[in-house]
C-alpha cells in the first residue's frame, strides 16, 4: 500500500475543489474559505486518506458538502429573515448562465448538493449518497425535484437520469 | 451531447467564471507544519479558539430596554443567559441515568461542524419539580459553549429524555424548554434569557426574579399544555409555544394505512431557520417531531402505542412560504414508514418576528 503525494493531490485538485465549493455556496469568498478548509483537513488526515486504497477526492467532496451545510446553518437565521421580508439574495455577476445561477440559488440546499455532485461532479448515485450522507433513494428524490425546478426556470432541457 | 452534459458544462462555466483567480495555500507548505501526532491537537486548539469566538458572539448582550426591533435582517437580536456563570453540579454527581442522558445528547445540527464532535458537559444545574418529586431535571451548557441541553429522569418509570438547542438559537428565541407529561409526573422546565421577566403557561404566571426563583430557570408543575408566553423586562410579550393551536394543520400517515390528523399542535421554526419542531396532541396521540434537512425524528405515543422513529435519510422539505411554514417528510427507519405533512399558520411567524422584527 503506497502513499500518494499530497502536493500532487493539491496541485491537481485545488481548482476542482474551489469550483465545487462555489457551486455549493454560490459565493466567491465562502468558496475560497471552504475549499481552503477542506484542503487543510485533507492534509491533516493525509496519513489515512492518502494511501492508494483510499479516495481523497471522495473524502474532500464529503468534507466540502459538510462544511457548506454547516455554513448554511450558521447563516440560517439571516436566511429566514430574508424569506420573511422577501429580500432577494444577491446575485452573482452576470454570466452566460445567469438564469442557471438564479435557479441554483433558489434550490433547497440538499437539492443543489445533489445536482452539483451528480451532474457537475459526475458522481454516481451511490457516490452522491456517500458525499451527502443520505440514502440513494433520497438522492434520487432530491435530484428529481431539483431537475424539475431547474427545467422550469432555465433554458436547459433536462432529463432525470 | 446529452442535455445533462449540457448542464455539466453550464455548471462548470458558471463555477469557472465565478472562481477565476482564486488559489489556495498549500497547507503542506506552511512555515511551521505540524507533526502528524500533533496535528489533531493543533486543530483542536484552533477549533476551541473558534468556539470561544462563537460563544462570545452567541452571548452578545443586548441591554434591557433597547428596542428588540432590529433595523436590518443581518442583525438579529441575541440575549444572554447568565445562569452558567455559576458553578453547577459535576456530571459525576448526577444519577447515572441523568448523566447518561447528557452523554447521549445529540448535537445536531452543530455536529455537522465536525462529525467527530460529541457534546461534553463538565457541570450542570439540577432542578426539581415540586409536584413531581420523582422527576429530576438538569440543565447543562456543553464545554464548547455552543449547545444548551435539558435532560430529565423519572425515577418511577426509569425513563429519561433530553432536548438540546444551539445557544445562539436560544439567545434569539429567548427560551428553551423541556416538557414531560406522565401519570403523576408532569412538569416543564423553561430556561430563559436574562431579559425575560416572567413566563406564562396558560393562566399560570411565574416571575423569573421572584424570591426563591432560580435565575434563568422556571419550573412548571405540569407539562406545557397551553400557550407558553415570555414577558420581557421592557413589557413586551412573545408567545413561543402554543398548545393547542388551531392554526396548525398536519397529517401523519404511518405504514400506509393510518392517517392521524394533528390539527391541534404546537409548531415552531427553530433557531437556525432550517429546523421545524412540531408537538402534536390529538385524539389518542401525543408526541413531538423534529424535522431538519438532515432527517426526521418523532417520539411519542401514537394511537396509544409508544413509537420512536429516527430516519437521518428521510426526505424532508421545510419552507417558509407567504408567512406560512410548510413541512413535508417522507420517512422510513426500517420499522416504520410514512409521511408527515402540514403547515403552521403565520401566527408562528409573528412569534419569531417579535424576537427581532424584520420590518
Amino acid at each position: 500500500m503506497g502513499m500518494r503525494s499530497f502536493d500532487d493531490f493539491f496541485a491537481s485538485h485545488q481548482q476542482r475543489l474551489i469550483r465545487l465549493c462555489w457551486l455549493l455556496t454560490l459565493d466567491r469568498d465562502r468558496s475560497r474559505e471552504l475549499a481552503q478548509e477542506a484542503m487543510t483537513r485533507a492534509w491533516t488526515h493525509w496519513e489515512s486518506i492518502g494511501d492508494s486504497d483510499s479516495d481523497p477526492v471522495a473524502w474532500t467532496n464529503r468534507v466540502a458538502v459538510n462544511l457548506s451545510s454547516n455554513e448554511r446553518r450558521r447563516l440560517g437565521t439571516r436566511t429566514r429573515w430574508r424569506h420573511l421580508v422577501s429580500v432577494p439574495d444577491s446575485l452573482p455577476p452576470p454570466t452566460e448562465h445567469a438564469d442557471l445561477a438564479q435557479a441554483l440559488r433558489r434550490l433547497p440546499e440538499r437539492q443543489r448538493q445533489a445536482v452539483v455532485l451528480r451532474y457537475w461532479g459526475d458522481l454516481d448515485l451511490a457516490g452522491c449518497a456517500e458525499a451527502m450522507e443520505i440514502s440513494v433513494g433520497s438522492v434520487k428524490t432530491h435530484l428529481s425535484r431539483a431537475l424539475t425546478s431547474l427545467a422550469a426556470s432555465t433554458h436547459l432541457v433536462l432529463e432525470d437520469s | 451531447m446529452t442535455s445533462n452534459a449540457t448542464l455539466r458544462i453550464a455548471l462548470d462555466d458558471l463555477a469557472g467564471a465565478n472562481t477565476a483567480g482564486i488559489t489556495l495555500q498549500n497547507p503542506a507548505s506552511g512555515v511551521h507544519p505540524l507533526e502528524p501526532d500533533h496535528r489533531g491537537r493543533g486543530r483542536a486548539v484552533i477549533f476551541a479558539a473558534a468556539a470561544c469566538v462563537a460563544v462570545l458572539v452567541g452571548i452578545w448582550i443586548v441591554r434591557p430596554g433597547e428596542s428588540d426591533v432590529i433595523e436590518s435582517v443581518d442583525a438579529p437580536v441575541a440575549r444572554s443567559i447568565s445562569l452558567f456563570e455559576d458553578p453547577g453540579t459535576p456530571l459525576a454527581d448526577l444519577p447515572q441515568p441523568l448523566a447518561d442522558s447528557f452523554a447521549s445528547a445529540r448535537a445536531r445540527p452543530l455536529d455537522r461542524l465536525d462529525p467527530e464532535w460529541t457534546p461534553m458537559f463538565d457541570s450542570v444545574t439540577v432542578v426539581s419539580a415540586d409536584s413531581a418529586p420523582t422527576v429530576t431535571f438538569a440543565v447543562g451548557l456543553d464545554t464548547t459553549g455552543q449547545l444548551l441541553c435539558i435532560a430529565e429522569y423519572d425515577q418511577v418509570s426509569a425513563s429519561t429524555s433530553s432536548s438540546c438547542n444551539p445557544v445562539m438559537g436560544v439567545a434569539l428565541q429567548g427560551a428553551h424548554w423541556l416538557s414531560v407529561d406522565r401519570v403523576e409526573a408532569s412538569a416543564a422546565v423553561v430556561v430563559v434569557t436574562d431579559d425575560v421577566a416572567a413566563v406564562r403557561l396558560g393562566d399560570e404566571r411565574l416571575e423569573t426574579q421572584a424570591p426563591g426563583a432560580q435565575q434563568n430557570i422556571v419550573v412548571f408543575d405540569r407539562a406545557i399544555d397551553g400557550p407558553l408566553t415570555l414577558e420581557w423586562v421592557d413589557g413586551s410579550v412573545t408567545t413561543v409555544a402554543m398548545l393547542p393551536d388551531p392554526d396548525v394543520e398536519g397529517v401523519l400517515e404511518l405504514d400506509g394505512n393510518e392517517e392521524i390528523s394533528i390539527s391541534a399542535v404546537g409548531c415552531a421554526t427553530t433557531f437556525d431557520g432550517f429546523n421545524a419542531e412540531i408537538a402534536f396532541v390529538t385524539d389518542g396521540s401525543i408526541g413531538s417531531a423534529l424535522i431538519t434537512e438532515d432527517g426526521f425524528y418523532l417520539t411519542g405515543s401514537v394511537t396509544s402505542e409508544a413509537i420512536e422513529i429516527l430516519d437521518p435519510a428521510a426526505v424532508v422539505d421545510v419552507t417558509v412560504n407567504d408567512r406560512f411554514l410548510e413541512f413535508s417528510v417522507e420517512f422510513d427507519d426500517g420499522t416504520n414508514a410514512g409521511t408527515l405533512t402540514g403547515s403552521c399558520g403565520d401566527h408562528h411567524i409573528d412569534t419569531t418576528t417579535s424576537v427581532g422584527s424584520a420590518s
